[in-house]
């Protein structure tokens, strides 16, 4: 053999070895400690193995102050906790307040929980809650919650060792969002905050979060997991999992493969077009649950041609949320969207059926191409015009949702071009006064009634709703949403603005969106609904 | 000697220019890009004109542009190249494990290449013509073109779940072996994607080697087969060593792809995070990194090759004489 065949013989081998050390396993072949072992992760949170959680997408921070999406909350709830929290139906329990009340829903007070011990071993005092509560009022130390602390917060006291009172400006319901967990207030040490907030590492993997709920953060690492333990000090008990662990994937087909292969127990969010591959997955169980998301048209007045209410009246009735909804755009998983909340929004007041009912009632558009004839006839576009729509591309029913419109409006001598734009772009051109028409897409997080009407139906003028809309009755009606004392309170005028808004065709509501999650064989999942996965220590809601 | 340290003063001079040439444009396309990081941070929830204000006071993103990019100048001259405006952080701390996981399976798959991609450019020039020749370039030619994430999406499916030999995600628990054994795959697909330089590269200038007379004269005296083909890699190792240098700027730029489709939480998955978040600080110092390492590695190709073969330094820096560059004299053999 002459040496260049040796030499070949080398490469070989180094093949014959990287297989050989692939089949070894490498060095942590099914121990299920280590995101992507081979062997399924298997683990049911109890036995030493942790329950694995397969997320599209990845969170960069544990400090929910800083960066707050909906897939921070998910995570978060499991970990952080407010003065009060929601339960799996959405109805607000207390937490790390035993009790409150509210005097006419403008002066505040909570008694807090005692003898609860932060993770660090600190014992929560007044003190930590209303620090927590300053930091998330400031938008530039909280840039994701402070929206949840508006101007009519008058202060914050320590009015007592065991007590904090909040004074509002007057009656506010919906202020009970802003300190629970699905809202704005994640209650961390004093000390410890300011410590590591002057360092620029809280929520970070060197330093990553200190709270009081019950599961405790080990270890993290942005793109590719966190992992939780049990806290076996929480204050209400023993939590069911001794560990839990949430897996990031950028990729979705790399998802189910991962699913597939059954390195994870529970997949969040799974893509409604790849749901039938999920479910073809031996043993696994894919559930559909609406999720109270709004997907929807938004049009600005004060841009031409949508400047003519007979032009924003043609695109709504050439909207076929039907065949949207049932066919091969959502294949039947959302609902056709009457109104701008969705049904469960209203959970903490009233039955589905009866907020189905109500909401039927606000005024909308079903598709109908005569009509849709008649209107841009009677505009001042009768011969039609150009306009784009776009959307953002973390959504592709949205973009297919658009195609299906340009279709519509096609034959009445609209053209419509239809733009693929990411997230950034998108959110930055919504209510930028030049769009004239847009998608709204927004995902609630508290059980707040009124959570998307408050922005939608703020109609002060530019700047306060993404339409730049003015309307000076249906401003002091979402001034009556914010100020109600009561939820009920809230019902009746966020009905009348959505009608008047639709009316005047503003919003044009196009589905209520649904997610759907997978399981593995052999775990079993109770109750499962939107508010499942924001309620307090939802890991509770599986069994094996 | 002299010439030798001026050469290497002007290499580091280009490499400062080019650095900050590079940072300028990048600063530039971020600022005019449309998007806005605090409408990102607060994502579509009410936030009023006024919530919005004091964040874009807070980064300071309603400053002119060469406020804003002197601010980041003169903070990245001390050290400080920012904060995150996602996670909060610093960004050196925040960037700094992402960019450990892509250089291990960035070396891990310069690796591989260099191997595979000399043998098989080998294998191929001495088998020029033959069937083995064309199918090394077949092969080469659809890890050219295909897709990474689609050959990761084959491999995956193939290696990871039917044969299950590698695992289908993440970096592993932090041993080298397991970390080893995670990158692997990821690796290969990079490797596929861009040995086909290294073999086209390789090939090519080695059969121009083979037809010199030097290797006429050494086949003639019966020298070991081996001994010359070693002698005609050296001979050709100028363009070889280049090509190396364009493979890794192609190595970290196909890591977005691959380390999206395994699940890595490299620079590439953070760096298509921080555009999607329009996270500027992070995108910056991201994009220098990179270039300043690709830079880097250019310059350490270029006085290597200076070294190894005189007549491609320059006019100016010529070590052997014209007439010994028109002769091939001072050739290694």
């Amino acid at each position: 053999m002459n040496r260049f065949k040796k030499g070949a013989g080398i490469v070989t081998l180094l093949l014959v070895f990287i297989l050989l050390f692939a089949a070894c396993g490498g060095g942590s072949q099914g121990n299920g400690a280590s995101p992507g072992g081979s062997a399924p992760a298997g683990g049911n949170g109890t036995g030493g193995k942790p329950f694995v959680v397969g997320v599209s997408g990845t969170i960069s921070s544990l400090d929910m102050n800083q960066e707050a999406g909906i897939l921070n909350y998910y995570i978060s709830s499991i970990s952080m906790e407010g003065l009060v929290g929601i339960d799996n139906s959405g109805k607000v329990i207390p937490v790390l307040a035993e009790s409150w009340k509210d005097d006419n829903a403008t002066v505040w007070t909570f008694k807090l929980r005692q003898g609860v011990k932060f993770w660090n071993g600190e014992t929560m005092t007044a003190d930590d809650v209303v620090w927590s509560i300053q930091r998330a009022m400031d938008a530039k130390r909280s840039p994701g919650v402070a929206i949840y602390f508006p101007s009519y917060v008058k202060s914050v006291a320590k009015t007592a060792d065991d007590e904090v009172t909040i004074t509002l400006d007057g009656p506010h319901a919906s202020f009970i969002w802003a300190v629970s967990n699905t809202g704005g207030l994640f209650v961390t040490p004093k000390a410890w905050g300011e410590d590591t907030e002057k360092n620029g590492t809280i929520g970070s993997p060197k330093d990553l979060i200190v709270g009081t709920g019950p599961y405790i953060p080990k270890e993290f690492s942005p793109g590719s997991h966190v992992t939780y333990v049990a806290n076996p000090n929480w204050w209400n008990g023993k939590p069911n999992m001794s560990s839990i662990r949430f897996d990031f994937f950028q990729d979705e087909n790399t998802r189910l493969l991962a699913f597939t292969q059954g390195d994870m127990n529970f997949a969040l969010n799974i893509p409604v077009d790849q749901s039938e591959q999920w479910a073809k997955v031996k043993g696994a169980q894919v559930n559909f649950i609406d999720d109270r998301s709004y997907f929807g048209l938004t049009f600005d007045p004060n841009v031409a041609p949508f400047n003519d209410e007979h032009v924003r009246k043609a695109v709504a009735y050439a909207i076929d949320k039907d065949s949207i909804v049932s066919g091969s755009i959502l294949k039947g998983h959302g609902t056709a969207a009457t109104a701008i909340s969705a049904p469960e929004q209203f959970a903490v007041v009233m039955s589905k059926e009866e907020a189905t009912s109500k909401l039927a009632s606000v005024t909308h558009y079903d598709f109908d191409m005569a009509k849709a004839k008649a209107e841009l006839a009677a505009s001042g576009s009768a011969g039609g015009f150009e306009t784009t729509i776009t959307y953002p591309d973390a959504y592709p029913a949205a973009g297919q949702a658009s195609l299906a419109l340009a279709d519509s409006l096609k034959q009445i001598g609209i053209t419509l071009d239809v733009k693929e734009i990411p997230l950034d772009q998108w959110l930055n051109e919504i209510g930028n006064g030049k769009q004239g028409v847009g998608w709204m897409i927004y995902f609630p997080t508290t059980p707040e009634p009124g959570e998307i009407a408050m922005w939608l139906l703020d109609a002060r003028g530019a700047g306060y709703n993404p339409a730049n809309w003015t309307n000076d009755q249906v401003a002091q009606l979402t001034q009556q949403i914010m100020s109600a004392p009561t939820f009920n309170d809230q019902i009746a005028p966020i009905i009348q603005g959505n009608s008047i808004a639709q009316e005047q065709v503003i919003y044009a509501p196009v589905w209520w969106g649904q997610a759907a999650i997978a399981y593995q064989q052999g775990i079993q999942l109770k109750d499962y609904n939107s508010y499942s996965l924001l309620s307090s220590n939802w890991p509770q809601l599986f069994t094996s | 000697m002299k010439t030798k340290l001026l050469y290497l003063v002007r290499r580091l001079a280009e490499f400062v220019v080019s650095l900050v040439a590079l940072a300028l444009v990048i600063f530039s396309l971020i600022f005019i890009a449309p998007g806005d990081p605090a409408r990102v941070l607060v994502g579509t929830k009410n936030a009023t004109p006024e919530l919005l204000a004091q964040i874009r006071e807070k980064y300071g993103l309603d400053d002119p542009f060469f406020v804003q990019f002197g601010r980041w100048v003169w903070g990245a001259l001390h050290g400080n190249f920012g904060t995150s405006i996602q996670s909060g952080q610093p960004v050196t701390e925040y960037v700094a494990p992402h960019a450990q996981v892509t250089f291990e399976l960035v070396l891990f798959s310069l690796v591989l290449s260099i191997i595979f991609g000399l043998l098989f450019g080998v294998v191929s020039a001495k088998g020029r013509g033959k069937p083995r020749d064309g199918v090394i370039s077949a092969v080469a030619l659809v890890g050219t073109s295909a897709p990474s994430f689609a050959i990761g999406l084959v491999f995956l499916y193939i290696f990871a779940l039917r044969l299950g030999l590698f695992p289908i995600y993440g970096v592993g628990n932090g041993t080298w072996t397991d970390t080893l054994w995670h990158l692997a795959l990821p690796a290969i697909c990079l490797t596929f994607a861009v040995t086909a330089l290294i073999i086209k590269v390789t090939r090519a200038s080695l059969l121009v080697e083979v037809e010199k007379d030097y290797s006429t004269f050494l086949r003639a005296r019966a020298v070991a087969p081996f001994a010359i083909t070693a002698a005609q890699i050296r001979n050709a190792s100028a363009p070889i060593f280049t090509s190396t240098g364009l493979v890794l700027a192609n190595l970290f730029g196909g890591t977005i792809l691959v380390e999206s489709v395994f699940s890595i939480p490299g620079l590439g998955n953070l760096l298509a995070n921080a555009v999607t978040f329009h996270d500027v600080p992070v995108i910056q110092f991201i994009a220098l990194m990179l270039a300043s390492m690709i830079c880097l590695a250019s310059a350490v190709v270029d006085i290597a090759v200076a070294f190894i073969n005189p007549l491609s330094r320059g006019h100016r820096n010529r070590f052997p004489s014209k007439a010994a560059a028109r002769t091939g004299e001072g050739m290694a053999l």
